[in-house]
């Protein structure tokens, strides 16, 4: 047995929200660890070889690659310590537990810090009628199928979703030679960014079907052909079914984010389908955080990486215990929002949230029952963009405060 | 190599018995006849056991013998198959649990059927109880206390099918059973004495033939249309609601059959189904309809939102006989015999059918016991059921242990390259699906199928675009971009 | 007639682009993009490249500069005759002034 005991942070994770956080931790003298389930460390990002990443923290338009080998140069620079192919499978007596070919790990830290990403929505929990074939992906699988091991997933596809990981599959299918027929949308709206709606799909003429859904799927033992129908505004089939021979059908439907490993323990909000946490991101359970995707769906992964520094906030500011608590209520138009609890610590501090449909002309904003206590406004704002909303805790009185949209 | 798909020069000879099908009832009939000195060939028309059918498709439970009409061959199969499984499960390293199986009555009406039940079972001769809602209450707290009565049969259960055959036909195998897979019987040519079996493979002879084929076997009977298909479906949700309940819970059963259940599986899963509808031909898809039957019939039982907890869908056909018994018996005039029309209670009797088909051989030819059957598997090594030093152990002398490919139901490298040498092997990712649970998990393969691929890639030595989800077509890769 | 979506900011206006007249833009970054897309649409490839003899199967490359919209298939197809079977670090150039387009291909990635 591997025991490891003596660390300020350990984090458990490895992709760029994990990186990024081990990093600053350790710039600030923090004694931190690194444990990741792969072979290598860098998380999804290693399979995105688009640009988009880094913006905000290093002010350069980079790819996935590019971003994570700038993360692993710091971090191996100031000598993190990291263990990969390490599958955490939970806490036992205040230690936590890992499998590895180097034997169990045991491991006792200070803080914990879980960045275990997200997981792809797949067919089961959507239901479609028909058979059960192989050439049903989700889109992350196609990703890695494509990019990594360079293998072809079909020859003609179809896309349900049109979430940014579709879109961005539809471009790379189509630069490798299969045929994307059409990207399906059951909403009205599309739901990734603008920038590729056009750079993936208008640039090579892939019809996007909004307000539409996939009704059936045929084939044996693969795939052979869908069926797909418009939608009314209450998302029910109206109108002609069409029929598209396709071999292979993508999932773009949605991430959730991934704290399986630690369910037993932690309160989770119904909304985000992450964990509960204050402004730090600590959870209910004891020095335990949570950041990146499996706390709440970025839309961003700058974000996820900067956001993920208020750990450290609360590690180095050594804050006084048993300070009151805020529950920040869900209200008009928000889908949902993190952090659900705000200590009242006496700092300002922001709330991530994104909102249920779009918004024009509008604002969002945060009050203890007539009193408002922050807003922003909105020209437009879609559900698939997440946005903040800054809060000072001295203006608190109460305990409790709604955000909402007005 | 027994077990391949090449014609071996054993083939050349004639065989005492054939099966056909290698599903729960193939398996065990095969298990029973390896007792004795036998040439014996079990045949299956997929690339793999326990693969189709309605071995792949059903609730996995253990009937506690209540139901079947007394003097069936339903209700006599049912009462000894249960007894006979707890010791076999055992044996042969088989994951189950008997809690007992909870059939509930709402109102007076129900009731009445729920005493005719009773009455069925104690003229079966099987464990019965009737239960007063107190009672209920204190077995499942988490039901909707809107049953007005109920019944338990204490020692039925629950257990996994697809481990079942596999480790039966395994044990079968090991005790020197041949195994012919990816051949389909076509034709049964009754010549006398003997039976020649024409496959698509070439013909095989025996002296006899078992038609243990389920639904594919009803067209060696005299009269088809005996059999007919009814297709049930089910919803499967993760591991976690464990707690939810304790045990299968049924409404009280009516023309359809037993009925939508909640039930629990041995792995921790809930399985919410079957559906009954009759069906022309062999057809498992799913349909919106059957789904939201089954959520009604569930809300009923419990107020629970299930929705965000199922992770899959399936369905699967099982044949009914128009007789509404089982149909186990020679032909009057030949050496086959049939087992058909195996529907629920059928994973239950197996092994009392196995028993039965022994006997009815034995009137035909001399069944002489082996002198060294083994009835005992040797345990795989399982992750999930060792302690965390027994773990680490094993991951010092086998590093590959440590390997965590399935996150979601936590299997292990070396699980999996052990799987790939134990008989019968598994063929596609499906096959490694039924013998360690991967890709049947919360992610439904997300994470593990790349590293899955990856593996047998290496270990077999064949392109990625020639591994199989399942059966012969469904291939996951269709080669290398160019 | 061409409907193109503006990628500016998130309201992703849908401008309209008929021959030499554009209309629909609510700003003139708007207008400024529209321009620029019916004059000179450039765009960057991101894809990868076989690697032979290397930890990875394939390397994930890039442009090192945008190229005319319309040579993306034909810079892709000279993209796909190459292999790399060096060790490969992030930022090299792979192969120099494709089509002689004035790009360069050059790896995301360090490649051992």
């Amino acid at each position: 047995m591997v025991r490891l005991n003596n660390f300020d942070l350990a984090i458990i994770g490895g992709g760029p929200a994990g990186l990024f956080l081990a990093k600053e931790a350790k710039k600030k003298g923090l004694n931190t660890i690194i444990f990741d389930r792969e072979e290598r460390l860098g998380g999804i990002l290693k399979q995105c070889i688009h640009t988009g990443f880094g913006v905000e923290i290093y002010n350069k338009d980079m790819t996935g690659p590019e971003l994570i080998e700038e993360l692993m140069e710091e971090v191996l620079n100031l000598g993190v310590p990291y263990y990969t192919k390490s599958m955490c499978v939970g806490f036992e007596n205040n230690k936590l537990y890992f499998y590895s070919p180097k034997g169990i790990i045991e491991l006792s830290s200070n803080y914990y810090a879980f960045s275990l990403g997200a997981r792809e929505r797949a067919r089961g929990s959507l239901f479609i009628e028909g058979s059960r074939p192989s050439g049903i992906f989700t889109a992350g699988f196609a990703q890695y199928i494509t990019n990594i091991l360079g293998l072809k997933i079909g020859e003609k596809i179809a896309i349900l979703g049109s979430g940014d990981i579709g879109l961005i599959m539809a471009r790379r299918l189509t630069l490798e030679g299969m045929k994307v027929i059409g990207v399906f949308e059951i909403m009205p709206y599309y739901g990734g960014l603008p920038r590729n709606i056009r750079q993936c799909l208008e640039d090579f003429e892939i019809p996007l079907y909004l307000s539409h859904t996939i009704l059936k799927i045929e084939g044996e033992e693969r795939l052979e052909k869908i069926y797909v129908s418009q939608v009314d505004e209450n998302l029910k089939s109206v109108g002609l079914i069409k029929e598209f021979n396709v071999d292979a059908l993508l999932f773009s439907v949605g991430l959730i984010p991934e704290i399986d490993i630690l369910r037993k323990y932690l309160l989770i909000n119904n909304k985000t389908l992450g964990p509960i946490v204050n402004q730090y991101f600590l959870t209910n359970i004891p020095n335990t955080f949570v950041i990146g995707n499996s706390l709440i769906i970025f839309d961003l992964v700058d974000k996820a990486m900067k956001s993920s520094l208020n750990v450290l906030d609360y590690i180095l500011k050594k804050r006084k215990r048993d300070l009151e608590e805020v529950k920040v209520i869900q209200g008009n138009l928000i889908r949902n929002f993190v952090p659900q609890i705000l200590i009242k610590d006496g700092e300002k501090t922001k709330i991530y949230f994104r909102v249920k449909e779009p918004i024009f002309n509008k604002e969002v904003i945060l009050r203890e029952n007539e009193k408002i206590l922050s807003k922003k406004k909105f020209r437009a704002l879609y559900p698939a963009e997440m946005s903040e909303i800054e809060i000072d805790t001295n203006l608190i009185d109460k305990n409790e405060i709604i955000i909402e949209v007005i | 190599m027994e077990g391949s798909s090449k014609k071996e020069s054993w083939l050349e000879k004639d065989f005492d018995v054939v099966i056909g099908g290698g599903g729960i009832v193939g398996a065990s009939i095969f298990r029973e006849l390896s007792r004795y000195e036998l040439n014996l060939l079990l045949v299956e028309k997929e690339e793999d056991v326990s693969s189709f059918g309605s071995t792949i498709a059903n609730t996995g439970i253990i009937h506690g013998g209540y139901d079947p009409i007394p003097g069936t061959l339903k209700a006599i199969l049912n009462k000894e198959g249960k007894k006979l499984w707890r010791d076999l499960a055992q044996k042969l390293n088989i994951d189950c649990e008997f809690n007992g199986v909870l059939v509930l009555a709402y109102n007076s009406e129900e009731e009445k059927i729920l005493y005719e039940l009773y009455d069925r079972g104690i003229k079966n001769g099987v464990n019965v109880k009737i239960l007063k809602k107190n009672e209920i209450k204190k077995l499942e707290p988490n039901l909707k206390e809107t049953y007005t009565l109920g019944l338990i049969s204490e020692d039925a259960g629950t257990i996994d099918p697809f481990i079942a055959t596999i480790n039966i036909v395994r044990s079968s195998y090991e005790n020197g059973g041949k195994v012919l897979l990816d051949t389909e019987i076509l034709e049964v040519i009754r010549e006398g004495e003997s039976i020649i079996l024409i496959t698509n493979r070439g013909e095989i002879k025996t002296k006899i033939f078992v038609n243990s084929c389920g639904f594919f076997g009803k067209k060696f009977l005299k009269d088809e249309t005996l059999i007919f298909p009814r297709r049930g479906e089910y919803l499967i949700t993760d591991k976690n609601l464990k707690g939810l309940i304790s045990r299968p819970i049924f409404g009280v059963p009516s023309m359809k059959g037993k009925g939508i259940s909640i039930t629990p599986t041995p792995h921790g899963n809930i399985l919410l189904g079957p559906t009954s509808y009759i069906v022309k031909e062999y057809d498992t898809s799913s349909t919106l309809k059957e789904r939201e039957e089954i959520l009604e019939k569930v809300s009923s039982f419990i107020d629970f939102n299930f929705f965000p907890y199922i992770i899959r869908d399936f369905a699967g056909v099982r044949a009914s006989s128009k007789t509404k018994d089982f149909i186990i018996e020679f032909e009057k005039d030949s050496n086959v015999l049939h087992v058909q029309g195996i529907d629920s209670p059928g994973l239950t009797a197996s092994p009392a059918i196995a028993k039965l088909v022994s006997n009815l051989i034995k009137e035909k030819i001399p069944l002489v016991k082996k002198k060294n059957f083994k009835e005992t598997l040797k345990p795989n090594i399982n992750l999930k059921k060792l302690s965390k030093e027994e773990i680490d152990k094993l991951i010092q002398k086998e590093p590959s242990f440590g390997e965590i490919i399935c996150r979601c139901e936590l299997v292990s490298k070396g699980e999996i390259l052990e799987s790939l040498k134990i008989f019968p092997y598994p063929k596609n990712i499906d096959g490694l699906k039924r013998r360690l649970r991967v890709t049947s998990g919360r992610c439904q393969g997300s994470f593990c199928t790349i590293r899955i691929l990856k593996i047998l890639n290496e270990e077999w030595n064949v392109p990625f675009e020639e591994i199989k989800k399942k059966g012969k077509e469904g291939k996951i890769i269709y080669g290398e971009i160019e | 007639m061409k409907e193109i979506t503006c990628v500016i900011c998130p309201a992703g206006c849908r401008i309209l682009i008929d021959k030499d007249n554009i209309s629909n833009y609510k700003c003139k970054k708007g207008l400024d993009y529209a321009k620029e897309e019916l004059i000179n649409p450039k765009r960057n490839i991101t894809t990868t490249v076989k690697a032979i003899n290397l930890t990875k199967k394939r390397v994930s490359v890039k442009l090192d500069k945008e190229i005319p919209k319309d040579k993306i298939f034909d810079v892709l197809k000279e993209i796909k005759k190459l292999k790399i079977n060096e060790k490969v670090k992030r930022g090299e150039i792979i192969k120099e002034n494709i089509l002689n387009l004035g790009v360069n291909l050059i790896s995301q990635e360090t490649v051992e």
